[in-house]
């Protein structure tokens, strides 16, 4: 108790400046003397409002009342409720859960349906990479187009981010639901332009629906 | 080395070099078997100068070619000089550029690699 009374002259006082700024009867008179707020408030004690007049009832005690019951007595009906449920683990290396279309995993490069590669080596992706992961060199084909000779992505620097899938403009860098690509060596972390590209063919299926799903988002 | 019945599985950089003559019947893609670029490193010699673990191309991801594969897509005629493509699919495809048909020859989206040309009317 000695603390809430040490703390209350304080409490009072800003409670008054706070209440000094209503708009009400008397207090409206004073408003336009330029007194600070301190001043104020020492001259409505001095006109006799109770500074205790709000305090009916200790904050903490009022806040306990208000939120923390409802809590409790919220959080043991959620408890009740999972005690008639059966209880359910999923096996995971045959079951997987579920994964939202916007799950960021393992890269791969796309290709349209005629089988050219999306990627046109514009390097934005390897721009905003904030890993600095991504090399890409780019040089014409013998048909003339010009599409990237190395696409580089080191997954050991990747933090999965997303950038370069939100760079992208025809999204050919993705990220696809894949996130069980551990390996036994360091150096298979290193993915070159053959894995992605194999990686998008072989993911190609759940990247489309995915990006169909989501598209109207982006 | 030469008395062991099987290949190694694991060659350091010498032995590597050594039978980089042997490795010369890699096919850069499983539709092609050159390269496609000037500065293209041929996979024949790609597993050269490091030393790698794994030297097996049956092992490693190949995917096909994709100029073989836009090569095999017929030329779309059309009426107009100019013509638009998107990569289809709406937002799912490229942004949308016009090309200009007058050269009469096919000319390839620099997108998607669509060949689009003109067709010639007798009028």
């Amino acid at each position: 108790m000695s603390v809430l009374a040490a703390a209350r002259p304080h409490l009072s006082i800003t409670r008054l400046a706070a209440a000094s700024v209503m708009p009400t009867g008397v207090r409206h008179v004073h408003r336009s003397s330029g007194d600070s707020v301190t001043v104020r408030a020492r001259r409505e004690q001095r006109l006799g409002v109770d500074p205790e007049k709000h305090m009916v009832q200790p904050v903490l005690d009022r806040a306990a009342q208000e939120m923390f019951f409802t809590e409790i007595i919220r959080t043991m009906w959620l408890v009740l409720e999972q005690m008639f449920k059966p209880p359910y683990t999923i096996m995971y290396p045959q079951e997987k859960g579920p994964l939202s279309p916007r799950f960021r995993g393992e890269h791969a490069l796309r290709r349209y349906p005629t089988g050219e590669e999306r990627c046109i080596a514009c390097k934005l992706c390897e721009a905003i990479c904030p890993a600095q992961a991504i090399t890409i060199e780019a040089e014409p084909r013998e048909d003339g187009s010009r599409r990237t000779t190395r696409y580089d992505i080191d997954m050991t620097k990747c933090i999965y981010c997303g950038f370069c899938q939100e760079a992208c403009p025809v999204d050919a860098i993705v990220e696809s639901q894949n996130f069980e690509f551990t390996t036994e060596t360091r150096e298979e972390l290193l993915y070159n332009k053959e894995k992605l590209l194999a990686n998008g063919d072989k993911w190609e299926a759940e990247l489309a629906r995915n990006l169909k799903a989501d598209y109207l988002y982006r | 080395m030469a008395a062991s019945p099987v290949a190694p599985r694991f060659m350091s950089t010498a032995a590597t070099a050594a039978n980089a003559g042997s490795q010369a019947v890699v096919a850069q893609a499983p539709n092609r078997p050159a390269v496609w670029s000037e500065h293209q490193q041929n996979k024949a010699i790609a597993m050269t100068g490091a030393r790698f673990e794994q030297t097996d191309f049956d092992l490693q991801p190949n995917p096909l070619s994709a100029q073989e594969l836009i090569a095999q897509v017929p030329v779309r005629m059309v009426s107009a000089r100019r013509v638009a493509c998107d990569g289809g699919g709406g937002a799912l495809g490229h942004p949308k550029v016009y090309i200009n048909l007058d050269r009469g020859e096919p000319q390839p989206c620099g997108y998607c690699g669509l060949r689009f040309q003109q067709e010639h009317h007798h009028h």
